[in-house]
């Protein structure tokens, strides 16, 4: 049966991308968490990150945040443009928790990790966004986004290099 | 002599600059050429080929979230996409940015488009972002992650 979203999946370049049975997005996001369980625990120092990437973003620190990353690191969330360096991240960070981020929380999980060499480890997550208002001062519902994150290793703590994160568009059909 | 060791050290360090700048460039151009064979292979419809691109525990996320990890499940992922796919359907992309994190790191950002797609009134996008990881492994460049994305402008509205 050819579902007309099923040629989204590979649209990806590079990508690869499951097409496998083409479900919507929220199963696959489910299987995706579940599926990628990878082997092995995940290391604590890197949900420890995770963890202080949302207190920085809790507090509307985007010096905070900036800091978690290397200095020549690059970083690119739902709005798709690319930052680079730790400067031009930090700005970014300012702009969205003093405009359209102000007083929002963030949670993140990171749902697996893999190493893809010495002091090098890849990790995805999954993020919402609670507590931004409308253009109208209305409550917006939570934005729910996944993440890809490369950390490098600095002594004991670890550092984002790059991230992408986005919000999964919908299947059409599906609500 | 203090002349000439200087000018001695001098040229060292400028050949030692352009040995680095050229094995940047020579692994840029590998890079670049990963993407480029993965075009011909996806105009060729060989999921085979697409795979051996790929690290043995490389994993891809599309824009919907929709996630596919290890070289056997991407091979097997390209042969259904190709089984539902149009002839005339056609996948452009073009690299944007181009940034080593380590020598055998490097991350790659461009766009991608689709063309030959049956109308639909479901307003499928049909192009957008991609974002791939790619390292270098025995001396050869393999996608290690791949991501798709497709750009929303805040205020958020999902």
């Amino acid at each position: 049966m050819l579902k007309p979203w099923c040629f989204i999946s590979f649209l990806t370049f590079a990508a690869a991308v499951a097409s496998v049975g083409c479900q919507p997005a929220g199963e696959v996001m489910e299987e995706a968490v579940t599926e990628e369980s990878m082997e092995g625990a995940l290391d604590a120092s890197v949900q420890a990150l995770a963890d202080e990437y949302a207190a920085a973003w809790n507090a509307g620190d985007a010096e905070g945040i900036a800091a978690l990353y290397t200095e020549d690191a690059d970083s690119s969330g739902p709005d798709g443009e690319i930052y680079t360096g730790r400067q031009q991240i930090a700005e970014h960070y300012r702009e969205l928790l003093e405009g359209p981020d102000v007083g929002t929380t963030i949670s993140i999980r990171t749902t697996s990790s893999r190493e893809l060499e010495p002091g090098v480890v890849l990790v995805n997550g999954g993020f919402e966004v609670t507590g931004s208002m409308g253009a109208e001062g209305e409550e917006m519902p939570p934005a729910k986004g996944l993440s890809t994150v490369i950390l490098v290793q600095d002594g004991d703590t670890w550092r984002i290099a790059s991230l992408r994160s986005w919000i999964p568009v919908k299947a059409p059909g599906t609500t | 002599m203090r002349m000439l060791v200087s000018i001695i050290m001098t040229s060292l360090g400028f050949l030692g600059g352009l040995t680095l700048a050229q094995d940047t460039s020579a692994d840029e151009e590998a890079i670049r050429q990963l993407d480029e064979r993965w075009k011909e292979a996806w105009s060729n419809r060989d999921a085979q080929a697409l795979a051996e691109l790929f690290a043995e525990d490389a994993d891809g996320i599309d824009a919907m979230g929709a996630a596919v990890s290890g070289r056997m499940a991407i091979e097997e992922h390209y042969i259904q996409s190709f089984e539902n796919l149009p002839p005339e359907a056609g996948a452009e992309s073009e690299i944007v940015s181009l940034r080593f994190i380590r020598p055998t790191l490097a991350v790659v950002d461009g766009t991608w488009s689709m063309t030959g797609l049956p109308e639909t009134d479901e307003g499928l996008p049909t192009e957008g972002l991609y974002t791939v990881f790619v390292v270098k492994r025995g001396g050869q460049w393999l996608y290690a992650a791949g991501r798709s994305r497709i750009p929303v402008s805040p205020p958020r509205t999902e």
